[in-house]
């Protein structure tokens, strides 16, 4: 056997060690670049933005009531967001289990619970630094004030609706009378 | 011990056959899957029927089938499994030409004597007392020449030490031990590895080529198949198309999302982005547009995108239909099927059913009296000659080649069933039975017998209630003229809850069907465990077809679910035993509800207020069963 020198092993083991390391630091600086770039799954929280634009106004101060109010509408947002993740949660959770989606998907709908989670906690804070104890009440009244929107929405639903059909029957019944008229 | 040596194959004698027996490893089983691959898609396709119906881009959609069929045969598999083979075939063919090596006799006593293996001691010795009269190098004359002189000799050399080694203790021991009777021989070891690879020379490539294989080649090949099986999902769906889609349907109200959303959904696709680097949303959804409306793009470029667009789209609209059916919305699937239904005709979505006929279009449709494809059928060669403007004999063969693979589908009988049981129990697992039955325009249709509609347990069903589902011959692709796939003929097979307006079990397919006029069967196995309460619950099937509108057939079924049949049911009436409170309270149930007949929503309703206050009651009271069922009455 050749003689071996003392530095083969060690320059194998540096090699090894850097390789792993420039590995690990790419492969980890890849992900948090993906996970920047993954789009969140809720746009931009109005509500919420008015609310801290008030709360920060100081010149002339904003009245309390008005606070108020605005709080209770990030509060419903919330409310309706939560209700939507919800809701999609056991489909999103069957299909990524089934592998009909991808993990992009996955990722950025649990990053939006967390997210949702962080801001009612926020929104409660809030609300229990201008009253305290009406962080309960509050999001009972904004849960309410979800569902009467909805009702809202679908009343008016119905009025365009019947505008639609309308005109549809209107339509068909004057198609109808000439094709009578034809065969007469 | 003995004395072993390795040596490496400096004669390449053996290392070609290990090349060898490598490479067939991995050929062998690459080509089979790539040869079942191509006979799979090279058999797919009536053309008997292609012939007949061409619409006015025809020359197009074969130009565009033909590239495809061309494109599946010349891939990066299929190259690099030639070049395995060519490789494969030059090593067989240096092997061939290689002289095959002197082999070194082995050394067999029996054969040497002459004497069978069986032979006796006795036998042996006067065998070799024989061949040693006739051999002996004393008793050799000398008329023979020198060389044959010595081989003698060595012969009776090898006799003498035969005769030993099956008479002598100690050299047969050495024979049986070790192969010979000398005892232990030099040993060697061969490598099945040429020389010049493990050569003082060849060191640092081979370490070279080693670190190239596991440091970079292994990594990039793990890589690249992790990565794409990321992004792809299991329906072949790319991972952004799912995500956009998904998030459309958790985001929007069902009730809007219309086939307008949905093609836009579609447009959107991240695989046309790579199909056609370079289109915009825009631009994809006018070529869905102008494909439905059965146009022709302006240039044949177009026209060949536009073509590849489309049959790309069948596989999302299938990952659509996907993922939609998570969401248990009828409303929704019903929607995505029926695009694909008007995607496969290549007609507007909602459009009439008799559009599908060829020579037939709205004008005509305007002024005509019949208004489902079976009515126009019936009608016969003549009449719709006329009725359709039809002049040549040709184009009636083919408008006769396109109905005649039109099915119409009607289900006779739907029923649920437990492996094993004459009736529905609570808490059972049980599936869904559909009979039905597909016939193409001319098929005899006799009244079903009834002993068909029923269907009998026998040992195989009930292990596997659901194998009875491919017994029937699968259907024949469809020729679809405008869609430049051939499309795979299924039904989808929704259970729908209408209460909710929502799917009880994601959508199954049929795609075994019995087409001369025998009845089929299909069956739905529930996931779910049948709910414990008692009573009779109307829900609904659709069969909806993939790829023509108007064949789909709908039909309600009842799940009656009743309490297992028991000879005891007279004895839970009279003894009050606390521990079948919950049964008498359910029979109690039953009854109540067998005595009316009114809309199954109150019916539930009653019934779960019944079997409350009856089990509350129970626990003091024995005589409720008959309290309840008074109730019942009125």
């Amino acid at each position: 056997m050749g003689k071996v020198s003392v530095y083969t092993p060690i320059a194998y083991i540096v090699l090894l060690v850097s390789a792993l390391a420039l590995f690990s630091t790419v492969y980890r600086r890849r992900k948090v670049r993906r996970l920047i770039s993954l789009a969140p799954w809720f746009g931009s929280h109005l509500q919420r933005d008015i609310y801290i634009t008030l709360k920060n106004q100081n010149d002339p101060k904003v009245p309390e009531k008005m606070l108020e109010a605005a709080l209770l509408r990030r509060a419903a947002e919330n409310v309706r967001r939560i209700m939507s993740l919800q809701e999609s949660k056991p489909s999103l959770a069957e299909l990524h289990q089934r592998g009909a989606v991808g993990d992009d998907v996955w990722t950025r709908f649990l990053a939006a619970e967390k997210i949702m989670d962080a801001e009612v906690m926020e929104c409660a804070g809030e609300a229990n630094a201008i009253k305290p104890g009406w962080a309960q009440v509050m999001f009972q009244s904004a849960a309410e004030i979800v569902h009467n929107d909805k009702i809202h929405e679908r009343l008016a639903l119905v009025s365009e609706r019947h505008q639609k059909e309308k005109e549809r029957m209107e339509a068909l019944r004057s198609q109808a009378a000439a094709e009578l008229e034809l065969e007469k | 011990m003995s004395d072993s040596r390795y040596s490496y194959d400096e004669n390449a004698e053996a290392w070609p056959y290990f090349a060898m027996t490598l490479l067939s490893l991995v050929l062998v089983p690459t080509t089979y899957k790539a040869v079942s691959k191509l006979s799979r898609s090279s058999d797919k396709g009536p053309p008997e029927l292609e012939s007949q119906y061409k619409p006015p881009n025809y020359e197009i959609i074969k130009r565009f089938r033909k590239k495809s069929r061309k494109s599946s045969l010349f891939t990066t598999t299929n190259v690099l499994l030639l070049a395995g083979w060519i490789i494969f075939f030059g090593v067989a063919f240096f092997v061939y030409t290689q002289e095959a090596p002197d082999d070194v006799q082995r050394f067999d006593p029996y054969e040497i004597l002459g004497v069978t293996y069986t032979a006796s001691e006795k036998e042996i010795k006067s065998k070799y007392r024989k061949l040693s009269l006739k051999f002996h190098p004393d008793k050799i004359g000398n008329n023979l020449g020198n060389s044959t002189r010595e081989e003698l000799e060595s012969q009776f050399v090898e006799m003498t030490k035969a005769y030993k080694s099956l008479t002598d203790e100690v050299t047969r021991k050495n024979y049986l031990d070790y192969g010979h009777p000398d005892g232990p021989q030099p040993m060697k070891h061969g490598i099945a590895l040429p020389k010049w690879l493990v050569d003082e020379k060849g060191t640092p490539m081979v370490i070279l080529a080693y670190a190239c294989l596991v440091g970079i080649a292994l990594p990039f090949v793990v890589w690249q198949w992790w990565s794409g099986t990321k992004k792809y999902t299991k329906n072949g769906l790319h991972t952004v198309t799912a995500a956009n889609i998904f998030e459309k349907f958790a985001k929007t109200d069902f009730e809007n999302i219309t086939n307008d959303v949905l093609l836009d959904l579609l447009s959107d696709a991240e695989e046309f982005k790579i199909l056609y680097p370079g289109i915009t949303n825009e631009e994809v959804h006018a070529h869905l547009n102008t494909y439905l409306s059965r146009e022709k793009e302006q240039d044949a470029a177009d026209e060949i995108k536009k073509l590849g667009i489309v049959s790309r789209s069948m596989t999302i609209l299938e990952g659509m239909l996907d993922i939609a059916s998570s969401f248990k919305n009828v409303d929704l699937i019903r929607t995505i099927l029926l695009l694909t239904q008007s995607f496969a005709q290549a007609l507007p979505p909602n459009s009439h059913e008799l559009l599908q006929i060829p020579f037939l279009d709205e004008k005509k449709l305007a002024c005509l009296k019949v208004k489902t494809i079976k009515e126009l059928v019936a009608m016969g060669d003549d009449e719709q000659r006329k009725v359709l403007g039809i002049e040549s004999a040709e184009d009636l063969k083919a408008l006769k080649s396109f109905e005649s693979q039109i099915p119409s589908v009607e289900i006779l009988k739907a029923f649920f069933k437990v492996p094993g049981e004459s009736t529905v129990t609570p808490g059972s697992l049980a599936h869904l039975v559909i009979k039905f039955r597909v016939a193409f325009p001319g098929t005899k249709l006799s009244p079903p017998e009834l002993k068909d509609l029923e269907e009998e347990d026998s040992p195989e069903t009930l292990k596997k209630p659901l194998s009875t589902n491919n017994k029937a011959p699968a259907l024949n692709p469809v020729y679809a003229p405008f869609l430049p796939i051939y499309l795979q003929p299924k039904w989808n097979v929704l259970l729908i809850n209408p209460r909710e307006n929502k799917i009880v079990e994601p959508p199954t397919s049929i795609t075994h069907v019995y087409t001369n006029g025998d009845i089929s069967t299909f069956k739905v196995q529930l996931s779910a465990p049948l709910p414990d309460q008692l009573g009779k619950f109307r829900l609904l099937i659709e069969l909806r077809s993939n790829c023509f509108i108007g064949v789909d057939a709908l039909s309600s079924v009842y799940l009656e679910i009743s309490p297992p049949q028991t000879t005891e049911e007279e004895i839970d009436d009279d003894i009050s035993d606390p521990d079948e409170d919950s049964i008498a309270g359910a029979m109690a149930v039953m009854r109540g509800g067998k005595t009316k007949r009114r809309a199954d929503e109150d019916e539930d309703e009653d019934n779960e207020d019944e079997n409350e206050s009856s089990s509350d009651e129970e626990d003091s009271d024995t005589d409720i069963n008959t309290d309840t069922e008074d109730e019942g009455d009125s």
